[in-house]
């Protein structure tokens, strides 16, 4: 039998308080509420019991009894599921405990029998194959449905990791290789740009071609996560604070005292802003559901995809900068078109993160999704007023 | 003027800081952005006009209220067509992360830094579920009659306001 939706989201609920998963919209507790599900549909008389725990445990009432507060178990903060989830598993009611250990079993047993979860903390699977397999030792097919599979072969196998690929904590972020844009493209480059319009408009596209295949794994990270790596972009923007200050200074000829406290301080400050605000709000958010009282409504923001940034030459690292770091926590890729007058200052702003930082760092450039694309070349065409 | 008007020959392309005096709001220098260091001065009668003369412009960007008095401030910044406006300082709003920065009418579109700024690059999705699954959902067919005085009572209650209503 398959649970409903209700009993899923109990179920989802449980799996994160059990199991360390990214936070929401990361779909990982999702996946292995359905895998607990679909593991259950060889057992019909197992999947019953646990569907009517589910409902017992997400029942306003239980949690009156057993809490004192008629709160649904989905509808408490993390930090009250936790101690109510305590409750359970130290309650004196010895039925209560056998609940909690019920369902934290079948929870963590489905989440170390996935192999890269095994893979991960260095077990390498059963001594020798079982024959005939148990059902709890096959493949765990997410999408639920009609229990079972065949023995462990490389086409279950290969159809379990496809559909496994959504789990990240376990499975290292791979980095989008990032080729560089060729030498004319480059404002950053000694070379000026080439006068050829056609030239430039593959520039462009190209740009937007690897910021686009960048921003897919970058996006897909929880804001905690590139909240994480903004961070260390920070750390290596001030470490390389002299350097951007001194382009500033020598392209536009302002005092030095502002171009690090109109430009370095304000990108790097913004930073810091948001590695405290991104998570909080991009958060996914309950909102009412009106008069119908059994559905439910749930706000959630999404990247655009590649955001690109046409800045002046006034605040030539700030203007592009702040738009990008938003951009970047929003889980977007970008492409800065800095000014013509200012090329070097615009694209500092890309290179200090890219080319500076440690390995370690380089991987928070979603951002690499933040390749600064030819100076005039995203507007009109070849312009010849430079200074 | 007062002072400036020129540029400043011995560091290269350098405008001096320019102060004008006894502008109108008809001039091209008071319609038009300079994007350099030029401060037109609009003499005014009271409040009342200097809020009218700084709402006739086309643009709204970072506006800047220099007062003593902090209650005045704070009004005349409330009737002030502008995206940001600081009191007694300029720009300074520009370096608190928090805050929103954008314009409104010609000064640009969106905003940039604050929550405002990260909601700018992302696009909201309305995601709905069934918490409790019904045997059948309101309006999957069959219809009835049954089912529409249901629906009829059901507005009644719910959406029905007493008395005059």
């Amino acid at each position: 039998m398959s649970f409903t939706s209700a009993q899923l989201t109990t179920l989802e609920a449980l799996c994160r308080r059990m199991v360390p998963l990214p936070e929401e919209p990361d779909p990982s507790a999702a996946v292995l509420a359905r895998a607990v599900e679909a593991r259950l549909a060889a057992d019909p008389e197992a999947s019953r019991q646990l569907a009517a725990l589910l409902g017992i445990l997400d029942h306003p009432a239980t949690a009156c009894l057993t809490g004192g507060v008629p709160l649904r178990f989905t509808r408490m903060t993390p930090a009250r599921q936790d101690r109510w989830l305590r409750g359970w598993e130290t309650s004196r009611v010895p039925a209560r405990r056998t609940i909690f250990q019920a369902v934290k079993r079948v929870i963590l047993s489905t989440w170390y029998g996935r192999p890269e979860v095994q893979a991960a903390i260095g077990h390498r699977g059963p001594l020798h194959p079982r024959k005939p397999s148990p059902h709890h030792a096959r493949p765990l097919r997410a999408g639920g449905g009609a229990g079972g599979g065949g023995p462990r072969g490389p086409t279950s196998h290969r159809q379990f990791s496809k559909r496994t690929e959504i789990h990240r904590p376990i499975a290292p972020f791979r980095e989008p290789v990032m080729s560089t844009a060729s030498a004319e493209a480059r404002p950053s480059s000694d070379t000026p740009p080439s006068a050829s319009a056609s030239s430039a408009e593959e520039a462009v596209r190209a740009a937007v071609g690897r910021a686009r295949a960048a921003q897919a794994g970058w996006g897909a990270l929880p804001v905690r996560e590139r909240a994480r790596r903004m961070r260390a972009f920070r750390g290596a923007l001030i470490r390389r604070m002299d350097e951007v200050v001194e382009t500033i200074h020598a392209e536009t000829g302002k005092p030095r005292i502002e171009a690090l406290g109109h430009e370095v301080f304000i990108v790097a400050g913004l930073v810091r802003a948001y590695e405290k605000r991104a998570p909080k709000v991009l958060r996914p958010r309950r909102v009412g559901s009106g008069l119908l009282v059994n559905k439910s409504g749930t706000k959630r923001y999404e990247p655009f995809g590649v955001v690109g940034v046409i800045s002046p030459w006034n605040f030539p690292f700030s203007m592009p900068g702040i738009p990008m770091v938003g951009a970047l926590f929003a889980g977007n890729g970008g492409v800065i078109k800095p000014s013509e007058v200012t090329p070097r200052s615009g694209s500092s702003s890309g290179r200090s993160a890219t080319s500076s930082s440690p390995s370690s760092t380089t991987r928070r450039r979603g951002g690499r999704g933040w390749c600064t694309a030819g100076g005039r070349s995203a507007r009109r065409g070849p312009s010849t007023r430079r200074r | 003027m007062v002072h400036g008007g020129r540029t400043l020959r011995e560091e290269g392309p350098v405008y001096a800081p320019t102060l004008i005096l006894d502008a109108t709001p008809e001039m091209a220098l008071n319609a038009r952005e300079t994007f350099g260091p030029v401060l037109p001065l609009v003499r005014v009668r009271d409040e009342e006009e200097a809020v009218r003369v700084a709402n006739a412009e086309r643009f709204g960007l970072n506006a800047s209220v220099w007062t003593r008095s902090r209650a005045r401030g704070r009004r005349i910044a409330a009737r002030l067509a502008a995206g940001m406006v600081m009191v007694d300082d300029v720009l300074m709003n520009f370096a608190m992360p928090e805050m929103p920065y954008g314009g409104v009418r010609a000064s640009g579109f969106g905003r940039m830094m604050g929550d405002e700024g990260l909601l700018e690059f992302s696009v909201v999705k309305a995601v709905a579920e069934t918490r409790v699954a019904l045997r059948r959902e309101l309006f999957w067919f069959p219809y009835s009659t049954s089912r529409y005085d249901l629906l009829r009572r059901a507005a009644k209650v719910a959406l029905g306001v007493r008395g005059r209503g």
